[in-house]
């Protein structure tokens, strides 16, 4: 019997075979909207997928394909956000979501030339026009009996719900390894501080742990980051850049070794502001025009400073790069000015651009001094600083955030205070929340609950607050389980 | 994992025998290259093994120890010293523990199997296995490392609700909450409206391309608070659709603009989110996507390369740029070890022209640079070249004659010294050109090394001098004649073989005098093989009978040989003489010469040869007789097919 390997939280992950087997069916999906029915090409993908389709339902039967919550299923095993090939599975989703359609279903006798015939039709739908039901009428008066369509609802209330206390677990550790990285963020300033030499292996081993949560659950970091008043803001700083920017590479599906060479890349791009006076970096007030001045040296110091004192290899090399170009905008204006080369700014420094950006105008401990909730920090960046940063990668970084980024604290219908867990793709205005308080105060123990689920539909969100004008803290919110 | 007593002794012996398969077949995959059966059959089986060992058992975790695996406290494996150090690989990479988990299949195998492999034949073992391991994407091998005990005592776990409970709570509370009361909550319910003005108009930074906001309508924060009392509107309309269409039309007319209209909704502004326009379209998913193919391309040797002639134009003052150039400087070494000549090179290059430019405005400047050429050229810098191009063989020569090219006389003496450090012949050539190209003009550098008490510097320089050939370097190579070491005497005669000046046939004959015999034989090779009119009359010089008569046998051979090679036709008259000379007394020396004579005739390639040995072997005098009839027939054997 094949083992099932269950990640932290409790859900069943997919293997290699339903990966391929997705991924089959989102080329499939696509080619069906560009070449004939007749195309050899596309018939032999067919096959292939057909072949896959029925080695899977040896095994299991029918076999379903779902999405909810932004994630695809296989026969309710997810398939993981960093499994290769699944191109195009945004924009299906997005589709799918449109139609209220949450799954496939295809019995044991399905045929190939069903399958076909299926493909084209269901990826020439308009959202606009058809719904679940019309879609299901239409598959039966064309004899397609072997495939039954799914609704989002039916899906959504299907699915399991994840145990609270796997849940909690793996918000554990998420902190464990949040905190680690902040350690060796200080141990990296340190020692590039005094010019000497740098645990480059530990570095990269706590990049890879990042890396590990991120693909499994990339909400119990992002909230992390969302705590923005730690003790040295300049090392969680680069921590909450490291954790955004590895969660933007992950969608981006970069491999391992570039996730490790992104990660190590963000926590190192801040590193020439510790050859800035201290008191520089920690200056309460508004900069000047002096201030500014010093503080623009910070890529040139970064990027000297890991040439320097590291040994070269493609880690130390992005790093220096990203150091150096990471204020650089698209334009080529930002700092510091290129005097040799307008050469373009490499993927990782467009990363980090936005990222850091993000960061510190939703923290508030740099150049503004005053913290901008989140929403309004994108609408700045989408509006007023678009000439920044790459366009696409910011779209990106938008879905990631969410209206209500983990670590928010919202304000629900029901008249209760809740901290916002984890972004839900699907519905991103329910998210998955901790209820923490109420008209009374706040409760002993935080009420855990998905508010894009059926049973959650009288809880809605209906504004975020800012916890320090009310005297709270979020950081309480966030590591009190 | 709850086994029985025998099954568990059975799991022991399994694991052991597993690790000590792996010990194996990690040695020859090592040493085996990629396609040798060999180790791809062992791979397999091991693989295979490993499998099925952690299918029957499920996960099988082993810790780590200086030079112990350990299963639940038994030892499995011992680390014997020399090759046999299974527990050495991980335990000297960091790695506390490992498992094999249940799932484990064939291919993760020959994966991991690889990644090590990579690691062993790691020359200087700068890699990191726990990073090959984690990036390879093996998720059914898993490890633990020293950071994590290491970095424990930073562990998160922040349980404020302990702290609260602790004691004194209400204290703590009031410390960790703040102003933490009911009518508190209440009024985060009760307020109508918040302040919800933020003020984007961000100080602008000098040449900071952010733009000022200045309107008011922009970041309208929040809406209105429901009435206490009465149940809010939902913020998220079931029809969304169509007021997100109109919203986004509204955000559409916006964008590009400074102003935005004041959101009348009760929730967060969510066109930023909700509006596809801020969604990626598959044209631009297939963009992104071509972002990141891009980007693999990252080339650390250019990218590292162009970003330091970028610092060097971004510095302001000396310092900084001295700084800037010792960090090139660094890096340049690094290349070179890697064997990235053509990058080095380039930047190498670059600096020269940028010390050009800088010369008439910065001089200091110009100098600083100036000093990082020549340090290039250092003997330190040049044994980091030896290195480099030791590990990397497949350094094309041509990349390292255009590297050699930045470098002037200052390198000369240091290139010298380190030739013999120079594994590859390809490599020992280009760098012998290019110390002939630059020694002709700089003799007295390249020649530092005759004087060295090192025998292999002596044969450098030797080298060097005989490529370069004029009179002068000659006359320095004389000194080495009577060099108290064979090896560095038996250097000058090769070498000279290929002089291009004829001067060297006279030390090549004065070498045939040589204490050693077996440098006397190749002094004389080393003429036969320069041939020529040179060639040939420096040898009639020596073999005068007075000086004949004074070599041993051997060598009188070996010279009346070179003679008739070089000689051919011209050769015969003198040879027929040493043999027709009357020897009535039976002296030694003249059967020795006729016996030499008769040997170098049979390596005479000339008609007249043929005609002067026929005639001999009708000689009268028996001995001659016989002697010219061998003579024939071992001339035919060597040249129509005998030696």
């Amino acid at each position: 019997m094949e083992m099932q390997v269950s990640d932290a939280i409790g859900r069943v992950l997919a293997g290699k075979k339903e990966a391929k087997l997705l991924n089959a069916f989102f080329v499939l999906y696509k080619n069906a909207r560009i070449i004939e029915s007749s195309n050899r090409a596309f018939r032999k993908q067919i096959a292939g997928f057909y072949e896959q389709l029925k080695t899977l339902s040896l095994q299991s039967g029918q076999v379903t394909i779902k999405v909810y919550s932004g994630r695809y299923f296989v026969d309710d095993r997810m398939v993981r956000f960093d499994d290769r090939g699944l191109s195009g599975a945004g924009t299906i989703a997005a589709e799918w979501r449109a139609l209220g359609l949450g799954g496939v279903e295809f019995s044991t006798d399905i045929s190939a030339e069903e399958i076909g015939r299926f493909i084209k039709f269901i990826s020439s739908v308009k959202p606009t026009r058809e719904n679940v039901e019309s879609l299901s009428e239409s598959l039966k008066s064309h004899g397609l009996t072997a495939i039954k369509l799914l609704s989002a609802k039916e899906v959504d209330t299907g699915r399991p719900g994840i145990p609270e206390e796997v849940r909690r677990q793996f918000r554990t550790a998420a902190r464990s390894t949040f905190f680690k990285a902040l350690a060796v963020v200080e141990d990296v300033v340190v020692n590039t501080a005094a010019d000497r030499q740098v645990n480059i292996s530990r570095t990269k081993r706590v990049v890879h742990s990042l890396i590990d949560h991120i693909t499994r659950d990339e909400s119990s970091l992002l909230e992390l980051s969302a705590i923005k008043d730690y003790d040295d803001y300049t090392y969680a700083h680069s921590t909450n850049v490291c954790v955004y920017a590895l969660t933007l590479g992950v969608r981006l599906n970069l491999d391992r070794a570039r996730l490790s060479q992104l990660g190590f890349t963000a926590l190192f791009h801040d590193v020439g502001k510790v050859k800035l006076p201290s008191d520089l970096i920690k200056k309460p007030d508004a900069y000047d025009e002096n201030d500014w001045i010093q503080m623009q040296q910070h890529p040139l110091l970064g990027a000297k400073s890991i040439l320097r004192n590291m040994k070269l290899d493609v880690h130390t090399a992005r790093a220096a790069r990203g150091a150096f170009e990471h204020h650089v905008n698209r334009d080529f204006t930002g700092y510091p000015a290129l005097r040799r080369e307008k050469r373009p700014v490499n993927l990782f420094s467009k990363i980090i651009s936005i990222v850091d950006t993000f960061d510190a105008l939703s923290s508030g401990r740099v150049y503004l001094k005053k913290a901008i909730p989140p929403d309004k920090v994108l609408k700045k960046m989408h509006y007023q600083m678009a000439v920044k940063f790459d366009p696409f990668l910011l779209k990106i970084f938008n879905d990631i955030i969410g209206i209500f980024p983990a670590g928010s604290v919202v304000l629900l219908t029901t008249e209760e205070i809740a901290l916002v867990l984890t972004n839900n793709e699907a519905d991103p205005a329910r998210p998955f929340v901790k209820i923490v308080g109420n008209r009374e105060g706040l409760l002993p123990n935080p009420v855990w609950a998905d508010l894009s689920h059926s049973e959650q539909a009288d809880r809605r969100i209906v504004r975020m607050i800012d916890p320090a004008r009310h005297g709270l803290d979020a950081k309480d919110f966030i590591l009190n389980d | 994992m709850n086994l029985g007593v025998d099954k568990r002794q059975a799991l022991i012996k399994d694991i052991r025998f597993i690790l000590k398969d792996l010990l194996k077949v990690i040695k020859v995959v090592s040493m085996y290259p990629e396609d040798n059966p060999l180790p791809q059959s062992l791979k397999q089986s091991f693989a295979e093994r490993l499998e099925s060992l952690s299918e029957e058992y499920g996960d099988i975790a082993i810790s780590v120890e200086k030079d112990l695996l350990k299963y639940e406290s038994e030892v499995v494996y011992e680390d014997r010293g020399g090759d046999d150090r299974l527990a050495g690989i991980f335990f000297e990479t960091g790695i506390t523990d490992f498992t094999f988990k249940d799932g484990l299949d064939v291919n993760e195998v020959f994966i991991l199997l690889d990644v090590i492999k990579k690691y062993m034949n790691c020359p200087d073992k700068s890699l990191d296995l726990a990073a090959l391991i984690w990036e390879s994407g093996v998720t059914n091998f898993t490890f633990g490392t020293i950071e994590d005990i290491v970095l424990s005592q930073y562990d998160g776990s922040f349980n404020l609700q302990a702290f609260m409970d602790a004691d004194d709570s209400g204290h703590h509370r009031q410390v960790i909450f703040g102003t933490d009361t009911v009518e508190n909550y209440a009024a985060i319910f009760d307020q109508h409206t918040e302040s919800s003005e933020i003020d984007l108009n961000e100080p602008e930074a000098p040449g900071s391309s952010v733009l000022l906001s200045g309107s008011p309508g922009v970041g309208g924060l929040t809406p209105s608070l429901p009435v206490p009392g009465q149940k809010p509107p939902s913020v998220f309309d079931i029809e969304g659709m169509d007021e997100i269409a109109a919203r986004t039309s509204e955000a559409a007319a916006a964008m590009g603009l400074n102003d935005l209209p004041v959101s009348s909704s009760r929730g967060p502004d969510t066109t930023l989110i909700l509006n596809d326009e801020f969604r990626l379209s598959e044209e631009e998913e297939e963009i992104t996507a071509r972002l990141c193919t891009e980007d693999a391309q990252f080339d650390i040797y250019d990218s590292t390369q162009s970003l330091l002639k970028e610092i060097l134009h971004q510095e302001a003052d000396f310092r900084g740029f001295s700084e800037a150039v010792t960090i090139c400087e660094k890096v340049l070494n690094e290349f070179v070890l890697a064997g990235k000549l053509i990058q080095s090179g380039q930047l190498l290059q670059y600096i020269i022209e940028l010390e050009s430019r800088l010369r008439s405005d910065k001089p200091r400047w110009a100098d600083r640079l100036r000093d990082a050429t020549v340090m290039a050229g250092s003997r330190d810098r040049l044994k980091a070249l030896a290195e480099g191009l030791n590990k990397h063989p497949e350094t094309g020569v041509r990349e390292l004659a255009r590297y050699l090219d930045n470098f002037d006389w200052q390198a000369l003496s240091g290139i010298t010294d380190l030739l013999g450090d120079f594994e590859h012949r390809t490599h020992r050539e280009t760098l012998c050109d290019f110390l002939t190209k630059k020694g002709t003009d700089n003799l007295d550098l390249v020649s530092q090394g005759i004087f060295d008490k090192r025998w292999y510097v002596v044969r450098n320089s030797i080298s060097i001098l005989a490529r370069i050939g004029s009179d002068r370097a000659l006359e320095l190579l004389k000194r080495t004649l009577d060099h108290e070491d064979e090896r560095v005497r038996m250097a000058l005669v090769q070498e000279l073989k290929e002089c291009p000046n004829d001067r060297a046939l006279e030390l090549l004959t004065a070498a045939v005098r040589d204490r050693d015999a077996q440098i006397r034989t190749e002094a004389v090779n080393s003429i036969i093989a320069r041939r020529g009119r040179p060639a040939f009359e420096a040898v009639e010089a020596a073999i005068s009978e007075e000086n004949l008569a004074t070599l041993d046998q051997p060598d009188r051979m070996a010279l009346l040989k070179a003679y008739s090679i070089l000689g051919g036709e011209a050769a015969v008259p003198f040879l027929s003489q040493l043999i027709l000379r009357p020897n009535l007394f039976r002296e030694r020396l003249v059967s020795d010469l006729r016996a030499a004579a008769f040997e170098a005739l049979c390596h005479n390639r000339s008609e007249k040869c043929e005609r002067t040995l026929l005639k001999l072997s009708r000689n009268w005098r028996p001995d001659i007789k016989g002697q010219a009839g061998s003579a024939l027939r071992r001339r035919r054997e060597i040249i129509y097919g005998g030696d």
